[in-house]
Parts: structure tokens; C-alpha cells; sequence
């Protein structure tokens, strides 16, 4: 994967505005949900599945919202970023 | 982490050194280099600075910038602030003009007040005389905040302007302004005349001083305060000595005793320079909020003018006056409402008034053969007024309709003074009109808006000329020859005008913008002569395409076309034509994250057409002369520049940023040539400018962020 | 029994630039678009200056958007928004900056102006994000005013211009974007005044004056280029035409391209002596007027010296 491009796809849909790469802002940071997920065999379906369905998702302060759904189509790109994400924790 | 935040808060410091190299003779680049600095030396030292910096805790900033500093266009301003508390700033300013044309003269001290023609054998053979002028100003200001609603604003500013430009003067004899004896002092003939090239010495001072005070509450802003400019002339005159002979209309040395004593000593009388003169005003200005939704502005100005500057470098003022006395008092009254008495609906108001009092003293200044005349004094009173209603329509939509009028009373006629030139005058002239658009200001994907025009002036009776002093008022159909001339700032003229422009983000990469614009006026006057009519169109179209997130391009093309129909009193008839396109292609990218490089190409195409016809009232001589002349040739002229820059960031706070210009012009006018042959002077001086320029320009700068 | 609502709740966050900006800035710092955060290093970013906004003065409380109480699929927007598709009206989106900037001298005339009346947002001029605001530098601002105004982008690169390309004087110079007492947004009250400013020596008055003169320069000049010179509307002897009946009734005509060639005594008042070089002014030097008092033959009357 490109670490390059995936940030600047993650930057371009508005991930950053919530996730910092590396600290907490309103909602955890990538590293931290990458290192949560470490080791799970269904990782990489389970973040598409949440990049795209618009789960509920609950924050600090304890008010929930749908997650936001990422706006490209394109899968490989997509694949970039989710890959990407599960690299941090490690 | 707090380290990073900060440099993205932080005022950002910087300086840049390069050179910067030319290619061509300086008369290669007499377009380009007309006001940029670069038109005399091929290297350049180019520098600019830029230390801005703020103290966080007391929000003081303190800046000092520079600009140009290796060129003649220079700028340097320092300032410090502590904001919304006080504030002082100096600006120190260059500018330089280098006139685009080339001399070609024999005259002796050039610039100065006290030129020496002397002929020179053949045109070309003298030397170069290159004008320029040149500015330097330096301005004060300060400002402060007496408290939260109140604020003190000053500023001064001084400017020295130095140079020549290109000037000169002529006369005929014999004539109504100098009729014999005193014209006809010569060995052959009466009808000597002569043109002379002699550039107009500058050196003089202007100085501007600002002060106001304003006060502000939820409500009311009000600003108060004084404008003073003040006119220093070094010269008042300058008058040239001819030494020798000049040509007749041939290009050859007049005959017989050559030039005749009564015509060199009109030649060599002293010629006015711009006098001194000073302006005072105070006013007071502001807004008040009657309700959110309906509010007024207003100002007040009170100015008083004068020109005092001593005649004593002339001879024969008329008895008693030393000098004009001019005195000028104008006082200006505005007013204007605006409301929204439902959310839908505005409407705005607005009138101004000027009245000018000329109260400077008439006097026997003029003599024509036995007529002897004043000057005139001019006061006139100018009032302005506007209503609009614009209302708020369903889907984006706004409609628009307003009403103006104009009126200019330019006060009665001097009785002892005496018209020139002029068929006719006007006391008054009143011109109103309405207009009407639809806007639309809000839609996803399409803004617009359409609109129309239309106004009409006329004015009082035409004050026709007497054939002594004074005017006397006339009918139209009596008195009037048909080929009498009146001034197209006076005679009846109605307007039209239409408009329309649209922004449409056709995709989500590319939007366009379209711009229509038509107009016409119709004059009528007492005859048919002088300026008929006017048309102007002018359209074209903008592109914006994003390629990707790294590049982008843009595009533009417009066309302006505008004609004239002047028809001359004794039977020819011009038709004078404008074409002009402009053409331009920008590209910008960024293809890494530390290079950014751009490229911008214009093209200007721009044609004016003389043509001329003629009427059957017109001479066999005229008749003869378009035939075989074909009249006047076009006025070409076209510019090509392509720009491209280049910038890498070698570290985080430096980087290297190339960039290169280059320029073509081709310019065909018949001003001060012909087919090749320069327009020759009765002293053979001619004036010339190299036809087809090319210049390149490559400058490469070093950029270091300043901690 | 003792508080425990606080007990879990994270510290206040910290502001980054503005003071209070922290409600938009746990979401909008320098991870998601650090140009945001270069509003810092302008004087809306000078916090210790009291007057300055927060993120909320200009986009609004904005609850909203920052925590989308309806549960909304895409976040609503901010209560005021600026960039291009904005919903919100012009009149809102102006009035975030007057709220404030009505009590600038310079602005006091902005309602009712051209711009206000044509929807014209102080945005569509002004870049509050960063930390060169185009329009403020007059090497720049040309682009700015360009985006609308076509014509005078083709006029200011005619040969006879004012050096506003060359950025040394600025459409600022002459005109108050934001609204003035003279026709045309011009900066001062009249088009006299405002072309005075830089050429006081036209004020006169004068012994021997010239009436278009004092009523406004744009009867002969075009203020943003010409292909004449001295940016002149149209070339002599036409423009001189408009208004007068001059002597001589030759037609405009040109050195060397005669037939028949002018003789050893011909007028200067000719058809070419009023065409070539300075045209009329070669003899009637003083167009703007002429403070010669000389009352004798011949006399200065026609603006001749
Ligand atoms: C408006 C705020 C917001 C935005 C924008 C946002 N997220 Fe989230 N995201 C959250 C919250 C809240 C959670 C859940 C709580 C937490 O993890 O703190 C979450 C959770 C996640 C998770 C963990 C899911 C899991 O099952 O554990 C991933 C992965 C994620 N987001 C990725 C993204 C990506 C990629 C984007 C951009 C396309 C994005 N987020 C945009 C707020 C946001
Ligand atoms: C060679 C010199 C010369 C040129 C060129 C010239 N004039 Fe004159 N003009 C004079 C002189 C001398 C007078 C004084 C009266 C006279 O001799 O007719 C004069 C007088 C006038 C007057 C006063 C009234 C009259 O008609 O006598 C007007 C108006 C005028 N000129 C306009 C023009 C215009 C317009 C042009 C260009 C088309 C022009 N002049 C070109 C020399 C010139
Ligand atoms: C909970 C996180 C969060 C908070 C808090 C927040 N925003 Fe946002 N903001 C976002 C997200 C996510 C987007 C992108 C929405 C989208 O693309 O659909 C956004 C978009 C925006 C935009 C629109 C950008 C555009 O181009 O349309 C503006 C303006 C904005 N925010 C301003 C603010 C301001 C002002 C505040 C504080 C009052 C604020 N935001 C608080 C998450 C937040
Ligand atoms: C002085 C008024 C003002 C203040 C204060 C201000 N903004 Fe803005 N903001 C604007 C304007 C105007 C725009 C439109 C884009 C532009 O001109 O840069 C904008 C655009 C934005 C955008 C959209 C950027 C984009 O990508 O188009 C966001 C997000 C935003 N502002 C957030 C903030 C935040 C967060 C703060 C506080 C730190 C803030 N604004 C303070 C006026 C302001
Ligand atoms: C809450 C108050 C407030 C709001 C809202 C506000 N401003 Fe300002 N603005 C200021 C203050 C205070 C200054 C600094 C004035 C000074 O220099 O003394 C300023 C300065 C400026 C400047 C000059 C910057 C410079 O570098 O000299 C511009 C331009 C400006 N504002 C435009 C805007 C625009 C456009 C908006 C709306 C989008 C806006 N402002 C909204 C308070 C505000
Ligand atoms: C058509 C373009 C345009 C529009 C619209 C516009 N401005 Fe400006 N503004 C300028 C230019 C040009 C300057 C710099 C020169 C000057 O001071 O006139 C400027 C300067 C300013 C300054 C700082 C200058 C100073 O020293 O006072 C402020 C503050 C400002 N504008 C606020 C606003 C506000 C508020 C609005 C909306 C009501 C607005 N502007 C609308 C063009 C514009
Ligand atoms: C040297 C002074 C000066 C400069 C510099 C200047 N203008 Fe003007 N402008 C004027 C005057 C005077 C008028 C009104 C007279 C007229 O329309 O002939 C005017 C009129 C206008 C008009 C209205 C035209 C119409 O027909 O309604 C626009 C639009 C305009 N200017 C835009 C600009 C722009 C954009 C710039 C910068 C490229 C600029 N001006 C620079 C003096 C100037
Ligand atoms: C967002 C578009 C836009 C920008 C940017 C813009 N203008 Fe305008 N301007 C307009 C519109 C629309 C009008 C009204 C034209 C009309 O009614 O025909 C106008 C009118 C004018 C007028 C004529 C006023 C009158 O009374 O007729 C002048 C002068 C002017 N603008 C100068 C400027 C200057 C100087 C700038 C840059 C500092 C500028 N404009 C930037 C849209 C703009
Ligand atoms: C900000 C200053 C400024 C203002 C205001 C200004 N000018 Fe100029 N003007 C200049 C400068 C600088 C030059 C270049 C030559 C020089 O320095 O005199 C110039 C040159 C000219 C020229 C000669 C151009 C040439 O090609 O020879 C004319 C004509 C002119 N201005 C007319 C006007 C008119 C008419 C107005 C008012 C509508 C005006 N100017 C307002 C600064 C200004
Ligand atoms: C009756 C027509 C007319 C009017 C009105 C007029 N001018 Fe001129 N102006 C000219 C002509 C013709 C020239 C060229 C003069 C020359 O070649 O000597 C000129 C040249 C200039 C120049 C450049 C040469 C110099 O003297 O520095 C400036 C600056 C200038 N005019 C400013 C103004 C100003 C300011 C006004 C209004 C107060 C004005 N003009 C009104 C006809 C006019
Ligand atoms: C907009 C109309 C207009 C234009 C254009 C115009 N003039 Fe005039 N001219 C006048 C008026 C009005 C008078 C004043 C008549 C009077 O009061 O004696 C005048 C007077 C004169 C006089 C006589 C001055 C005197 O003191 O008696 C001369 C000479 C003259 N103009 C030459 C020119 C020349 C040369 C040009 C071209 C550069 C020109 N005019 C362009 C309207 C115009």
C-alpha cells in the first residue's frame, strides 16, 4: 500500500477532522483503532463494513451519530486506506 | 507538537535575493519596461524582504517590507502596532515612468526651462533623448483609539515628481490670436509656421495631509475631519530660444530670410507651466441605523481651493494683477437611505449635491486683434439622485428596478468673456433614465444576471456665441449653420444599455463564465455634425477546469468592439472603429509536494480603424485627397507575454523559485510616422519607436523564511 | 454523592488560534486542513486584540454541525458558510463581517453601494484563511477585481495604461470597493478629486481653463488604457472634434502620403499638423488649461502656451 496516498484520501473524505493519525481528538486516534483490531482475523471487512454502512457510532461525550460513509467508489483506493489503517498498530 | 501549531499561526517572515537577466536593447523593451524598473540595465539585483512579527501576549506587531529593493520601483514600510490600541507606519515609494519613444533631436537643454532649437541638417541625425519621470513619495501614518468608541486617523503624504515628457508647442501666422503686423516680419511670405519639440520640465512636490476622527456606537458612525492638498511647481514657465532657421511644410529650411522675426519671438515667448495651487476640506461622514433593517448614510464636505501663484515670470498680466486670485468653494451634501421594510423587499435612496462657487476675479486677460475679454469663471452645481426597489423572487431570483436622475447647471455666462471654437453652449443639461435586472444570486450550479438600461439627456436653450463678448440664448431652427459643432458633453443624447453575465459550474471540474455587454448612444444636436453616435459591444468567456488535485487550468477570451461616428463641419465623416481581443490560457500545478510551477499566456489583438467618407458638401481637395490616400491607415497593435515560474522547496523553510517572461509587441501607428518616414519637426526632430520588441526576462530568486 | 457528572468528562479542550475556537477546532485543527489554522497569522488571529472573532462571530453558533442533534446522515452545515455552494444568503454571509466592520470609516458607505446592491459577499473579494489576503496587495488585487470585471482586465494591458499590471498603482488607488460618495465607487467625492490626488496639477485653476477639464477627466481619458496615448479615448483631432469647430478643413492626412504635397507656405493648420505627433495639442499645448496672464499679441486665450 501507498501510506501517502491513503492519508491524503483519509484527509480528503474528512477522516482527520475526528481521527488524528496518532493522538486523541473526538474520536480515537487511527493508531489506537488499528492496534484495537490487531489480530482479528474479519479486520479488513469489518472496517469496510463500517466505512461504508454508516453504523451508529458513539462518542466521548456520549452522543451517538452514524459514522460517516466514505464518499469514493473507488475500491482499491479504499483498500489503500483500510490497509493503511490496520499498518498502524503495529 | 505545540512547535508545529505555532508555525501555522505565526506571521510568516521571509527574504528572497536573486538576479534577474534581459535580453535586448533598451529600445527593444521600451513596453515592457514602461513602469516595471527593467527598462535600462540587462541585470538586475532582485530583492525582497518581508519581517512581519507579532507579540502574542500585547497583540503588538512590528513589520518592516521592502520591495524591488534592486530596482527603481522600490518600496520600503515599516510599522508597528499594537492593535485596536495605536498604530504608526512610514512608506517610502518609487515609481518610475520611462516614456515608450525615442527622440531623435538636436535640442539643447532638454528638460529644462530654457531649451535651445537649433535645426538639424537631417531627420535622425541628432542625438537619442530618452524621457522619463520619475516619483518618490514618502507617507506618515498614525492612528489610535482614544477609547472603544472613539478613533484618531492621520496620515501624510509627500510626493516629488521629477523627469520630462514629451511636450512642445507651435503657432501659425498669420492668425486671429496674433494677427499682422505682428506675424509678419519677414522677407517671403506671411503664412510661416512652425512646430516645435520641446519636453515639458517637471519638478515639483505635492503633499496630501489626512486627519479624521471617528466615532462609533451600535447606531452611528461618524467621521469627521480635514483633507488638505497642497501643489508645489519648482518651474513656472520655460521658454525656448530658436537659434537659426526653420523648415517650411516641405522639410526644407525656409526661404528667404528664413524665419521670420515676428514668428521666432511667439516661439520663443514663455510657455505656462502648471502653477501652485492648494485645496482645504472638511467634512463629516458617516452611517446611522434608524432600525436594523433601515439605515442612512450621509457626508458633508466643505472644500475650499485656491491658485495664487505669482505671475512674475510672465510679462503683461493685465493692470493690478500679480496673480489669478482663483478661489474656489465647493461644498457637497449626501444623503442615503436604504431599507427593508418586509424580508423580501429592499429599497434605496440616495441624492447628492455639488455646488461649486467660483469666486476668482475677472479680469482683462485677453486680446484679439481689437476684442478685448475676461477670463470666465465656472460654478457649476451638479445634483444626483437614485431610487431602487429590489425585490426578493421565489427559486434565487431577485428583480430589480431603479430611477436616476442627473442634472449639471453650469452657471450663467461671463458676459465679458468670449466663446472659442464652439457653436453653442448649454446653461443646463439634465439627463434621467431607469434600469431594470434579474439576478439570480443562489443555485447549485447557476448564477446570473440580465439587465437593461436606458437614460436620456437634454437641457436648456443653446447659448450661441455673439460675435463680441458674451452669449445670447437661441432657437434651434434660426441661427444655425449646418455645419456648426456642439460640445458632446452638452447635446441631447439618449442611452441604451443591456447586460448580461452568467456563472455556471458546468461539472464538477469545470465551470464557465459568459459576459454580454451592448450599448449605444444617439446624440442629437441643433446639425448633424460632430459626435453622432457611439456603439460599443463587449463579450467573452472565462474557463476554470480542475484536472486533478494538483492542476489547474484556466482560459479566457473577450472582445470589445466600439464605434464612433464624428462627423467634421466641413463635410467628412469618420467612422472610428475599436476592435480589440484578449486572449489568455493559464495552467497551474503542483506535480511533487515541494515543486509548484505555473505558465500564463496572453494575447492582445487590438485594431482601430479610421475610416473616413465624405459628404457632398465636402471640397474637391478633401474629394481628391481620400481618393488617391486612401485616408488614414489602422492602428495595430498586438502583445504576446508567456509567463512561467517554477518554485521548489529544498527544505522546509527555503526554496528556489525560477521564473521567465517573455514578451512580443508589434505595434503599427501613424501618429509619429508614416510607411517608414518619421514625422519630422520644423526642426527635423523626430520621434520614434522600435515597431516589433521582443524581451526575455529570466530571474531566479533564493527564498529563506526568517525565524 | 460528590459530583459525579465531572468525574468521567475529559478536560476542557484547549484553543488553538482564536479564543474560543476550541468547539471547532477538536475536529478542525491541523490534521484536517492546517490553512484553516493560518487565520492565526492575520488580524482576525491577533487575540489579545479584544475585538477580535472566534470561529463562531463569522460561521455561527453552529450547534448543529458540531453535534448533529437530528442524527443526520450527511452533517448539517455550519449555521454561515462562505465557500463556493453555499446556501446561505449573500446578505447573511455580509452581515457576519459588518456586524463588525461597519464602524470602519472606510466602510461607511458600503450599504447602498454597487457591490452590496449587485449581491457582491465580502468574500468574494476578501480570503480570511491565509495569510496573504490577495485583494490587501495591489501586486495581486487586480485578479481579485478581474474575476468580474473583464473589460478592464483587456483595457489595463493597453500600450497606454497605468502601470496597475506592474503593480505600482492599484484599482484601490481610485476606487473604494466598498462603496463612496462619487459616481463609480471612485475613492474620493468626484472623478476630479480622485484623479487629483495623483495629478494635483490639473486643479487650477486657471487664467485661461478648459470647461471639460473641470468637469470630469473622463470626457477625453479612459482611465484603464488606451491604445492612444496619454490614455486618451480617442486620437486627435477626433477627440477635439466631438465638441469643436476647429479651423482648417482638411482631413486627417499624414506625412509622406500626400498627393499633392503641401507647398512652402501651406497652413500649419493642416490636415497633417493636427493629426501627427501631439495632433491639436502641437499648437494648443495646454488642454487642461494655461495660467499664462499675457494680455498682449498674441494672447493666450486658446490654451497656445
Ligand atoms: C464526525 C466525526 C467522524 C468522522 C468525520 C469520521 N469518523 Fe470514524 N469514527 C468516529 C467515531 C465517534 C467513532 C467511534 C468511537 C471512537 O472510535 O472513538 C469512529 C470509529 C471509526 C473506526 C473504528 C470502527 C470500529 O469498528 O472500531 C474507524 C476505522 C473509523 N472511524 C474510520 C474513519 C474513516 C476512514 C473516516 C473517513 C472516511 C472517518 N472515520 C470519519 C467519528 C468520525
Ligand atoms: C499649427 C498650429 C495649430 C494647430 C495644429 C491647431 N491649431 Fe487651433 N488654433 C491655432 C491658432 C494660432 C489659433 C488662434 C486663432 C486662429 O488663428 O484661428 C487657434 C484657434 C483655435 C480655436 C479657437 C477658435 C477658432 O476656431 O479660431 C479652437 C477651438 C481650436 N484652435 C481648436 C483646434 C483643434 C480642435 C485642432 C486640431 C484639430 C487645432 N486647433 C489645431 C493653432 C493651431
Ligand atoms: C464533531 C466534529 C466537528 C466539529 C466539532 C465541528 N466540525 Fe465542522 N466539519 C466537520 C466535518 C466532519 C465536516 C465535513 C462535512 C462533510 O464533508 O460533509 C465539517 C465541515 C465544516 C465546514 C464546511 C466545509 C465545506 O467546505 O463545506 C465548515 C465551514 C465547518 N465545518 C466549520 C466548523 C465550525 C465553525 C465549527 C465550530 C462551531 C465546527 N465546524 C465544528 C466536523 C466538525
Ligand atoms: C473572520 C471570519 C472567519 C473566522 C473568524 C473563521 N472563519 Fe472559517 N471561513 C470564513 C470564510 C469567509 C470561509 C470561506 C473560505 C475562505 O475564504 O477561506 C471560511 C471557510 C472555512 C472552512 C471551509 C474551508 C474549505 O475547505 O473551504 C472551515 C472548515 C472553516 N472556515 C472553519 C473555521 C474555524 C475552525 C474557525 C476558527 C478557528 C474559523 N473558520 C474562523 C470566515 C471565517
Ligand atoms: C468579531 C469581530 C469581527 C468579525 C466578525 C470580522 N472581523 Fe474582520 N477584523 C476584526 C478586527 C478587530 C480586525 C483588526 C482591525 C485592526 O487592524 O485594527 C479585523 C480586520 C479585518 C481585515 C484587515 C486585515 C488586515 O490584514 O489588515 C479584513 C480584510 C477583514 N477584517 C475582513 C473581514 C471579513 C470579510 C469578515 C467576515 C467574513 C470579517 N472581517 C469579520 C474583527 C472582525
Ligand atoms: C469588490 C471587492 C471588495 C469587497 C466586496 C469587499 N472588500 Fe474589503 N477590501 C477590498 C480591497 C481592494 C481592500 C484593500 C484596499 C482598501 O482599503 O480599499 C479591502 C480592505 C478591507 C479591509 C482592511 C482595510 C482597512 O484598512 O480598512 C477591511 C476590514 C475590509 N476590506 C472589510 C470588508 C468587508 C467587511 C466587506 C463586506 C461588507 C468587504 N470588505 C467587501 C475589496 C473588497
Ligand atoms: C487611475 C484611476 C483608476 C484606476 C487605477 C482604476 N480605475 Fe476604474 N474607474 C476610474 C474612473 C474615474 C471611473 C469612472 C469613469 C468612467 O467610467 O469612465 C472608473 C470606472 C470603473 C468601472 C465602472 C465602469 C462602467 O462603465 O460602469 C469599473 C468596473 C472599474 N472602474 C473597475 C476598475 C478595476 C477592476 C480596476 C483595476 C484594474 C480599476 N478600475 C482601476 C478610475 C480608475
Ligand atoms: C464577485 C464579483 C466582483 C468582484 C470580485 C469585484 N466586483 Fe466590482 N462589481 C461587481 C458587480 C456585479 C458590479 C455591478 C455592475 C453593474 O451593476 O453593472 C460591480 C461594479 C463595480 C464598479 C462600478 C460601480 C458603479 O457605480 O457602477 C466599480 C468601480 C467596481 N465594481 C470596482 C471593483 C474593484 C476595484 C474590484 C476589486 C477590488 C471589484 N470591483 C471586484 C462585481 C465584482
Ligand atoms: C494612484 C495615483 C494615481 C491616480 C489616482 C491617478 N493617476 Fe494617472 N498616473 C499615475 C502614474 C504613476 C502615472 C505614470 C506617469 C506619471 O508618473 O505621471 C499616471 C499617468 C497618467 C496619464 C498619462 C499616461 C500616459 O500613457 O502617458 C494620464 C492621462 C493619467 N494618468 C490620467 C489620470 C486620470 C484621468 C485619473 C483619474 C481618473 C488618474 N490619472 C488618476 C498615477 C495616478
Ligand atoms: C478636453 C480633453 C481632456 C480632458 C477633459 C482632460 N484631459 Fe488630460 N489630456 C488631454 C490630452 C489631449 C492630453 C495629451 C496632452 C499632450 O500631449 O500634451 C492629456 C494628457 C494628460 C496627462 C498626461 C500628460 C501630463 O500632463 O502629465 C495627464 C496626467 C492628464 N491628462 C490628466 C487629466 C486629468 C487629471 C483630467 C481631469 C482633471 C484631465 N486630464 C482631463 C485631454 C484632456
Ligand atoms: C467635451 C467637450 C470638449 C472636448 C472633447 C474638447 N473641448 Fe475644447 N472646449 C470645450 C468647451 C465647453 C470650451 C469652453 C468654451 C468657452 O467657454 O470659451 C472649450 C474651449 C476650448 C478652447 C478655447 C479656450 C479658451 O480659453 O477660449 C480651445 C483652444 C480648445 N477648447 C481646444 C480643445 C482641444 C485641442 C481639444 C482636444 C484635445 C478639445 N478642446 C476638446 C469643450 C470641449
Amino acid at each position: 500500500f501507498d501510506a501517502d496516498e491513503a492519508q491524503a484520501l483519509a484527509k480528503k473524505e474528512g477522516c482527520l477532522k475526528c481521527h488524528a493519525v496518532d493522538k486523541k481528538k473526538e474520536a480515537k486516534s487511527l493508531t489506537e483503532i488499528s492496534k484495537s483490531l490487531k489480530g482479528k482475523a474479519d479486520a479488513e471487512a469489518k472496517l469496510l463494513h463500517h466505512l461504508t454502512s454508516g453504523e451508529k457510532v458513539k462518542f466521548e461525550d456520549g452522543k451517538e451519530e452514524e459514522h460517516k460513509v466514505i464518499k469514493t467508489k473507488d475500491k482499491v483506493a479504499i483498500k489503500n486506506l483500510t490497509d493503511w489503517i490496520l499498518s498502524l498498530g503495529k | 507538537e505545540d512547535e508545529d501549531i505555532a508555525a501555522l499561526t505565526r506571521p510568516d517572515s521571509s527574504v528572497a535575493v536573486g538576479v534577474a537577466g534581459l535580453s535586448g536593447s533598451s529600445s527593444e523593451r521600451s513596453f515592457f519596461g514602461q513602469y516595471n524598473g527593467l527598462r535600462r540595465n540587462d541585470t538586475y539585483l532582485l530583492l525582497d524582504l518581508d519581517y512581519i512579527k507579532r507579540d502574542d501576549a500585547t497583540g503588538t506587531w512590528t513589520t518592516l517590507q521592502g520591495r524591488d529593493l534592486g530596482l527603481d520601483t522600490r518600496e520600503v514600510q515599516f510599522g508597528q502596532q499594537k492593535q485596536g490600541d495605536w498604530k504608526y507606519s512610514l512608506e517610502y515609494n518609487e515609481m518610475v515612468r520611462h516614456d515608450p519613444r525615442t527622440i531623435n533631436t538636436s535640442l539643447i537643454g532638454a528638460g529644462s526651462t530654457s531649451p535651445l532649437v537649433s535645426r538639424l541638417a537631417t531627420v535622425g541625425s541628432g542625438d537619442e533623448l530618452n524621457l522619463n519621470l520619475k516619483r518618490k513619495n514618502v507617507t506618515v501614518s498614525v492612528e489610535k483609539w482614544l477609547s472603544k468608541s472613539l478613533q484618531f486617523e492621520a496620515s501624510f503624504k509627500n510626493e516629488d515628481k521629477n523627469g520630462a515628457r514629451l511636450f512642445g508647442n507651435g503657432f501659425n501666422c498669420p492668425s486671429g490670436a496674433a494677427p499682422a503686423p505682428t506675424c509678419t516680419t519677414a522677407a517671403t511670405g506671411i503664412n510661416q509656421w512652425a512646430l516645435l519639440m520641446l519636453p515639458e520640465p517637471i519638478n515639483s512636490t505635492t503633499k496630501q495631509f489626512d486627519a479624521r476622527l471617528n466615532y462609533s456606537n451600535d447606531k452611528l458612525l461618524l467621521s469627521g475631519g480635514y483633507y488638505g492638498s497642497f501643489y508645489n511647481n519648482e518651474y513656472t514657465s520655460m521658454s525656448a530660444t530658436v537659434d537659426g532657421n526653420l523648415n517650411n511644410p516641405l522639410g526644407a529650411p525656409m526661404g528667404g530670410a528664413g524665419l521670420s522675426s515676428g514668428l521666432r519671438s511667439i516661439l520663443q515667448l514663455p510657455i505656462a507651466l502648471p502653477p501652485d495651487n492648494q485645496a482645504h476640506q472638511v467634512f463629516l461622514s458617516g452611517n446611522y441605523a434608524f432600525t436594523p433593517t433601515t439605515r442612512a448614510n450621509f457626508k458633508y464636505a466643505y472644500s475650499h481651493a485656491s491658485q495664487t501663484d505669482n505671475y512674475s515670470s510672465f510679462g503683461n498680466a493685465p493692470n493690478g494683477r500679480t496673480n489669478l486670485g482663483g478661489s474656489i468653494d465647493t461644498s457637497l451634501y449626501q444623503f442615503g437611505l436604504t431599507s427593508r421594510p418586509m424580508p423580501k423587499l429592499s429599497l434605496l435612496a440616495n441624492v447628492r449635491y455639488e455646488d461649486r462657487n467660483d469666486k476668482t476675479p475677472i479680469a482683462y486677460y485677453n486680446i484679439e486683434g481689437t476684442k478685448i475679454f475676461t477670463n470666465g469663471n465656472y460654478s457649476p452645481k451638479r445634483l444626483n439622485g437614485k431610487l431602487e426597489a429590489t425585490y426578493q423572487l421565489p427559486a434565487g431570483y431577485r428583480a430589480t428596478l431603479g430611477a436616476d436622475y442627473e442634472s449639471l447647471d453650469r452657471s450663467s455666462f461671463v458676459p465679458t468673456n468670449s466663446v472659442a471654437g464652439l457653436s453653442g453652449l448649454r446653461q443646463k443639461t439634465e439627463e434621467s433614465g431607469y434600469r431594470m435586472e434579474l439576478r439570480r444570486s443562489m443555485s447549485e450550479t447557476l448564477t446570473g444576471a440580465v439587465g437593461y438600461q436606458s437614460s436620456n439627456r437634454s437641457g436648456s436653450g443653446w447659448l450661441k456665441p455673439n460675435s463680441e463678448l458674451g452669449v445670447t440664448e437661441t432657437s434651434n431652427s434660426a441661427i444655425y449653420s449646418r455645419t456648426a459643432i456642439f460640445p458632446m458633453s452638452m447635446v441631447d443624447r439618449q442611452r441604451d444599455k443591456l447586460k448580461a453575465s452568467a456563472d455556471w459550474a458546468a461539472t464538477e471540474q469545470l465551470s464557465v463564465q459568459f459576459m454580454i455587454e451592448w450599448g449605444e448612444d444617439k446624440f442629437s444636436a441643433p446639425t448633424t455634425k460632430g459626435l453622432n453616435s457611439s456603439h460599443m459591444a463587449f463579450y467573452g468567456m472565462d474557463l476554470a477546469y480542475i484536472l486533478s488535485d494538483a492542476w489547474k487550468l484556466t482560459g479566457y477570451w473577450s472582445r470589445g468592439d466600439q464605434t464612433m461616428h464624428v462627423d467634421h463641419s466641413t463635410g467628412y465623416m469618420a467612422a472610428l472603429r475599436n476592435l480589440s481581443d484578449t486572449y489568455g490560457i493559464g495552467v497551474k500545478g503542483k506535480p511533487t509536494s515541494r515543486l509548484d510551477i505555473g505558465a500564463d499566456l496572453t494575447l492582445t489583438d487590438d485594431k482601430n480603424e479610421y475610416n473616413q467618407g465624405l459628404d457632398a458638401s465636402a471640397s474637391a481637395a478633401n474629394k481628391t485627397l481620400l481618393a488617391t490616400s486612401g485616408g488614414l491607415p489602422d492602428v495595430t497593435f498586438r502583445q504576446f507575454t508567456v509567463k512561467m515560474f517554477g518554485k521548489y522547496a529544498l527544505q522546509k523553510n527555503s526554496a528556489v523559485r525560477l521564473d521567465l517572461i517573455h514578451q512580443h509587441t508589434k505595434m503599427n501607428e501613424w501618429t509619429w510616422g508614416y510607411g517608414g518616414t518619421p514625422f519630422a519637426y520644423s526642426d527635423n526632430t523626430s520621434v520614434y519607436l522600435k515597431p516589433n520588441q521582443n524581451v526575455t526576462y529570466v530571474g531566479a530568486t533564493y527564498i529563506v523564511a526568517l525565524p | 454523592a460528590d459530583a459525579p457528572a465531572t468525574a468521567g468528562a475529559k478536560p476542557p479542550a484547549k484553543d488553538l488560534v482564536l479564543k474560543g475556537d476550541a468547539k471547532c477546532t477538536t475536529c478542525h485543527d491541523e490534521a484536517d486542513e492546517p490553512r484553516l489554522l493560518h487565520i492565526g497569522k492575520t488580524k482576525h488571529g491577533t487575540v489579545a486584540d479584544g475585538r477580535t472573532p472566534s470561529c463562531t462571530n463569522c460561521h455561527g453558533e453552529s450547534d448543529k454541525h458540531t453535534n448533529n442533534p437530528e442524527k443526520l446522515k450527511a452533517r448539517p452545515a455550519t449555521d454561515r458558510n462562505f465557500s463556493k455552494g453555499t446556501t446561505t444568503p449573500v446578505e447573511a454571509r455580509n452581515e457576519s463581517c459588518i456586524s463588525c466592520h461597519r464602524k470602519d470609516s472606510k466602510r461607511s458607505h458600503w450599504e447602498g453601494s454597487a457591490h452590496q446592491r449587485a449581491d457582491v459577499a465580502c468574500t468574494s473579494c476578501h480570503q480570511l484563511h491565509t495569510a496573504k489576503d490577495k485583494v490587501a496587495d495591489k501586486r495581486t488585487q487586480p485578479e481579485v477585481c478581474f474575476t468580474c470585471h473583464k473589460e478592464q482586465r483587456a483595457q489595463v494591458s493597453k500600450p497606454s495604461h497605468h502601470p496597475v499590471l506592474e503593480g505600482k498603482v492599484a484599482c484601490s488607488d481610485c476606487h473604494n470597493a466598498h462603496g463612496s460618495v462619487g459616481p463609480k465607487l471612485v475613492k474620493r467625492d468626484s472623478v476630479v478629486e480622485t484623479c487629483y490626488t495623483c495629478h494635483m496639477e490639473k486643479r487650477g485653476p486657471f487664467v485661461h481653463s478648459h470647461e471639460p477639464v473641470n468637469e470630469d477627466c473622463g470626457n477625453c481619458h479612459n482611465p484603464h488604457g488606451t491604445v492612444a496615448e496619454s490614455l486618451l479615448k480617442v486620437r486627435a483631432p477626433f477627440l477635439c472634434h466631438q465638441c469643436h469647430t476647429p479651423h482648417g478643413g482638411q482631413l486627417g492626412q499624414l506625412q509622406g502620403q500626400l498627393p499633392t504635397v503641401p507647398t512652402a507656405t501651406s497652413s500649419g493648420k493642416s490636415g497633417i499638423n493636427y493629426t501627427q505627433a501631439r495632433g491639436c495639442m502641437n499648437c494648443h499645448t495646454q488642454v487642461h488649461g494655461s495660467n499664462n496672464p499675457s494680455a498682449t499679441n498674441p494672447t493666450p486665450q486658446f490654451n497656445l502656451r
